[in-house]
């Protein structure tokens, strides 16, 4: 249990539409993830893995069963510590990179950084070094607008490090990229991931499949290992 | 805060626009609530009791002859004060025009009993208060001055006026200043309240009653709170058997049961009014605030999952809001305390201090309803995120 960061039993995901339960993305999901794993969650689009992913990343409840979090139950978490929680253990990459698209990427790599309890006094510093990783250092005060695609999704994974986070939960990390960038993320998560930083990847995507160790299909709200 | 005022200019802009409409909107109804409100009190103060007003019939033949006879007229008016005053509750008030301020408006010389200001609790802000003045220093008749005519008259000066009953040239000492904005009610006029800040009171004495002039005002003004009716009729009559003044007395508290009935109606529909601006308020600004939410979904999602949690997000609205209700109340503040300067340059005087100008009540009401609406409209992301599937919303959005 205690190399076990992710624990979910018996957890139901549903959706209400007119009062009534219209959708059920989670069925029963019982699954754990070990620290350091590289997991990908497989299946079509609209099944649930995003679904999962919320569940997993704090950014919602499931609506029954239980969900430990490196052994201690998430219903025991108040509000602030799951904030907490999102802001420094966990880094969420996002389908479509999820850019504030008017804010230069400065500021969109400072938003982690404003919500972590303590601020870091070196906030520019940090930043750059970030840029200076991904090879994008010249772009600090270009608004994510004028950013290409790859750059973007350079950007989004530079921010989901920046507080060096224990598990990256990744959404479609390659949907919207072409192959050679898709290479290049691929390659990126090759490097972060190394060590104890366990990684999370919802995809519908072969290519992504070649990085991970296990594979896991969801279908009918319902999980199923697919391979290791 | 700071960053969600960037991120909404155009909400919180409407937000501002929408209050200071609301804000005008209040300060209307505020001044008619107030209004009501005093006239409601004017009444209360002379509605337990039974008030009867003298509403004078003597044609003018009867008075010439009243003046022409006066030492006669004088002795049989006493006779007729002396009964009425004697075991009543009454009091006399009158008063004339005696001159112009400097804003063009016209000051009066009032005169009345001791009891008109015990019943009105009328006291002065600063010196003596009239009757308790039993000799002025100068030997003059004491006076005691509305807070307008400070412009005029101080504390302590002895000037000489033609005595408005008399024609005669008279010495008054100012004994104390009233206190800006006091009022008593008209009870000719019933509803409306009369200023004390334009009148200087001098007092109604026996000395006064000698001549004929005041005493004919001193009875024909009088009010009378009485519990029975036929001692009225007998003032009247022996007013008529003196061949004195043709008085008529009216019981004014009749009008009055109307007159609050209709005032409380009045203060319901105010309250039903401010409600409904209190709901549209919190509709178009809840309105505004859900859709910067929906065009800005993304941006609050990315900070959700950049750890800021839904209580901060919504406290982080609810400063904004109430940062542009700070400025709102700063401005209409400096716009208020700016139009009492222009209107009166004297607004600094400790007189005026206690004018509507600055009115504490209103502000706190007004504070108190914008943090209602602030609270409520805030509570917006919650209700709209805390159960959505945001990885989801995220990445509809983006696509």
């Amino acid at each position: 249990m205690a190399d076990r960061v992710i624990t979910l039993k018996g957890a139901t995901k549903r959706f209400f539409k007119k009062g009534k339960f219209d959708l059920t993305p989670l069925d029963n999901v019982n699954f754990s993830v070990k620290r350091g794993e590289r997991i990908a969650i497989w299946g079509e689009s609209g099944i649930g893995k995003t679904t999962l992913l919320n569940v997993i990343g704090l950014l919602s409840s499931q609506t029954s069963g239980d969900y430990y979090l490196n052994g201690r139950n998430v219903k025991t978490f108040s509000e602030n510590k799951k904030a907490h929680l999102r802001n420094s253990y966990f880094g969420y990459i996002i389908q479509d990179f999820a850019l504030v698209e008017n804010w230069t990427v400065y500021n969109n790599l400072k938003l982690p950084l404003k919500n972590r309890d303590k601020k870091p006094k070196n906030s520019k510093e940090l930043i750059r070094e970030s840029l200076a990783e991904i090879g994008l250092e010249s772009k600090i005060g270009v608004e994510a607008r004028h950013l290409s695609v790859g750059e973007r999704q350079r950007i989004a994974i530079a921010r989901a490090l920046i507080n060096s986070p224990e598990v990256i939960l990744a959404d479609e990390p390659t949907a919207s990229l072409d192959a050679k960038n898709k290479d290049t993320v691929i390659e990126m998560f090759d490097k972060i991931c190394t060590g104890d930083k366990t990684i999370l990847i919802a995809t519908h995507d072969d290519e992504v499949l070649k990085f991970v160790n296990t594979v896991y299909r969801i279908a009918d709200g319902k999980l199923f290992i697919e391979g290791r | 805060m700071l960053n969600e005022l960037r991120l909404n200019k155009k909400v919180y802009f409407s937000v501002f626009i929408v209050e200071a409409v609301l804000l005008a909107l209040f300060s209307a109804l505020f001044a008619e609530v107030s209004y009501t409100n005093s006239t409601l009190s004017a009444i209360e103060e002379i509605d337990d009791t039974n008030v009867y007003v003298n509403f004078d019939c003597t044609l003018s033949e009867q008075l010439d002859s009243l003046f022409e006879n006066d030492t006669e007229s004088i002795k049989r008016g006493k006779e007729l004060y002396n009964y009425v005053a004697k075991g009543r509750t009454k009091y006399s008030y009158w008063d004339y025009p005696v001159g112009t301020l400097a804003n063009g408006k016209p000051f009066f010389q009032a005169t009345t009993d001791k009891y008109f200001f015990d019943l009105y609790g009328i006291k002065v802000a600063v010196g003596q208060n009239l009757y308790d003045v039993t000799e002025t220093k100068s030997g003059s008749i004491p006076v005691v001055v509305g807070a307008d005519l400070t412009e005029k008259y101080q504390l302590h000066d002895v000037f000489e006026m033609e005595d408005p009953n008399t024609g005669k040239g008279v010495k008054y000492e100012v004994v104390g200043i009233l206190p800006k904005g006091t009022t008593y009610p008209a009870v000719y006029n019933i509803g409306m309240k009369n200023s004390v800040d334009d009148k200087m009171f001098r007092p109604l004495d026996v000395e006064a009653l000698n001549e004929i002039g005041n005493l004919v005002m001193s009875i024909a003004s009088l009010v009378v709170f009485a519990n029975n009716e036929t001692d009225l009729r007998k003032i009247e009559q022996l007013s008529k058997d003196l061949n004195f003044l043709d008085m008529s007395f009216e019981k004014i508290s009749d009008n009055t049961v109307i007159f609050l009935q209709e005032g409380k109606e009045t203060m319901q529909i105010y309250a039903l009014i401010i409600i409904a601006l209190i709901i549209l308020a919190v509709l178009i600004g809840g309105i505004a605030i859900y859709i910067a939410i929906k065009k800005k979904l993304n941006v609050y999602i990315v900070q959700i999952t950049a750890g800021l949690s839904l209580k901060k997000l919504c406290l982080n609205i609810f400063f904004a809001l109430f940062a542009v209700n700070v400025v709102l109340i700063i401005l209409s503040l400096a716009f208020s305390a700016l139009s009492a300067l222009l209107s009166d340059t004297s607004a600094f005087n400790s007189y005026y201090f206690s004018s509507s100008t600055l009115n504490v009540y209103y502000y706190a009401i007004i504070s108190l309803v914008f943090l209602f609406i602030d609270a409520i409209i805030s509570l917006i992301p919650y209700l709209k995120l805390r159960n959505a599937d945001l990885l989801n919303i995220l990445r509809s959005e983006n696509g």
